[in-house]
């Protein structure tokens, strides 16, 4: 009966210390009881395996106990869908950003590289990590309390449904106010773009003295309004077909990728500002064109951090549209579910 | 990765777990009309169709006798420490209310098989 007795220590070790004595006795008689009736039917007494066979049958040690122990949880059934959409939103709004910044810092970044060489690069890792852990952690914990409370949290009782989100209507048509404003406001950007060589002395103000664009940037500054036109086209073809609401997702697809080309290529160019023509910089001039040009590679990365984001998000509304389109063409618009009923 | 057919099992099983739940409650409850103690309590309900292992049926008697439902007692027989539950006198009006949910439930889903052939 070793076997048995060490069988029931086990059992013992992972249940609540008041109770250990009252259900191991209970537990050890049901096995005991259980031999028994075994060894009687055979008429002889259990070999090791046939015993290892009617143990493991009973179950593991830490599965029986539990099964002894209150059903707990840190976080409970009801709380649990908002501690995940609140996780996920951490991580797609704060910490996949950060991955971006960090990949684009590594790709377009020369001074970044060679400033952390070899395994360096990856130092800012663990910084990720603990942040990571740090805002996860936090999150848990809040919840963890929440979920304690859960009972003087009243918002869950007193809801009114009049009070919840308006159904949202998949949109049938592009509204023509819509593209006519869009179209407005694209017009006003060509036409400022345009203006900033003429009137660039301008908007640089007491610096341009000082500092110029690297001359290397002007290829690239017809090129940044290509995007603008394919999204253009697209508000001058909704105006005369409204219906094709696939298309504004598509347009603003293409127009994403093609502005993340450009402004990756911007990034490569680096210095983007460097001294003007003639100009004798001083110490303070130098160090605050060295400023001047990191805010603008950090102001570039943060713009193709968030390109990237576009990207993804209108390729998947992109995805959506047509779904939408092709599931219409089949069954109809998609309906709310009390008029589908 | 598990395959279909193995998926088909355990969704079964977990719903199968999920339908006996509320039944050995009640069967239990019945059965301990007349006093017994664990291992004899187990093996009639096994006699009478209704197996249960001792990892679900000991903790599921704890529960009950925490709820009031159940008393119980260790005593000596065979020259073994045993302990013998009965049914309550709490326990005896919960089991008339459950058995008539039962039957309203039966007769219920009997009519609604009925309807669906």
């Amino acid at each position: 009966m070793e076997l048995l007795d060490r069988y029931l220590q086990a059992v013992r070790f992972w249940l609540l210390r008041a109770q250990q004595n009252d259900i191991i006795a209970e537990l050890g008689d049901d096995l005991r009881s259980q031999i028994e009736d075994r060894e009687s039917s055979l008429g002889r007494p259990l070999n090791e395996d046939e015993l290892v066979a009617l143990l493991q049958q009973a179950g593991h040690p830490m599965r029986v106990a539990g099964r002894y122990v209150p059903q707990q949880s840190l976080i409970g059934p009801t709380l649990f869908p908002l501690y995940k959409f609140v996780l996920k939103a951490v991580a797609f709004g704060y910490l996949a950003p950060w991955i971006l910044v960090w990949i684009g810092m590594m790709v377009f970044m020369p001074s970044y590289r060679a400033s952390h060489p070899g395994l360096a690069l990856l130092g800012p890792w663990t910084h990720f990590w603990s942040l990571a852990f740090m805002l996860f952690g936090a999150i848990t914990i809040v919840f963890a309390v929440l979920e304690k409370f859960q009972a003087r949290i009243t918002w869950l009782n007193t809801w009114d449904p009049r009070k919840l989100p308006r159904v949202a209507r998949p949109k049938d048509q592009v509204s023509r106010v819509e593209s006519i404003f869009g179209l407005a406001f694209s017009i006003l950007f060509i036409v400022w773009w345009l203006s900033l060589s003429r009137y660039g002395q301008v908007i640089f103000g007491p610096i341009a003295g000082f500092f110029s664009l690297n001359p290397a940037l002007r290829v690239w500054y017809l090129p940044v309004l290509v995007p603008t036109s394919i999204v253009m086209l697209q508000q001058c073809v909704n105006l005369l077909r409204p219906q094709w609401t696939w298309l504004r997702a598509a347009a603003l697809s293409l127009s994403d990728c093609v502005a993340l080309f450009i402004f990756v290529s911007v990034a490569k160019i680096h210095p983007y500002l460097i001294p003007a023509e003639n100009a004798n910089l001083d110490a303070q001039h130098t160090k605050a064109l060295v400023i001047l040009n990191q805010v603008l590679s950090w102001t570039i990365l943060c713009i193709i951090a968030g390109i990237c984001i576009a990207v993804i998000v209108h390729a998947y509304q992109t995805v959506r549209e047509v779904r939408r389109m092709a599931g219409g063409s089949r069954n109809g618009a998609a309906l709310p579910a009390s008029q589908a009923l | 990765m598990k395959n279909s057919t193995q998926l088909d099992v355990d969704l079964f099983e977990n719903l199968k777990l999920e339908l006996r739940r509320g039944c050995l409650i009640v069967a239990v409850l019945a059965h301990l009309r007349q006093e017994h103690y664990g291992y004899t309590l187990r093996k009639a309900l096994d006699d009478l169709g209704l197996a249960i292992d001792e990892g679900t049926l000991y903790p599921l008697l704890r529960r009950l006798e925490t709820q009031g439902l159940l008393a119980s007692e260790w005593r000596e027989e065979n020259k073994r420490n045993k302990r013998f539950y009965k049914l309550s006198r709490q326990g005896e009006l919960i089991l008339q209310q459950l058995l008539q949910e039962w039957e309203t439930i039966n007769a219920s889903l009997d009519r609604i098989l009925q309807e669906a052939q």
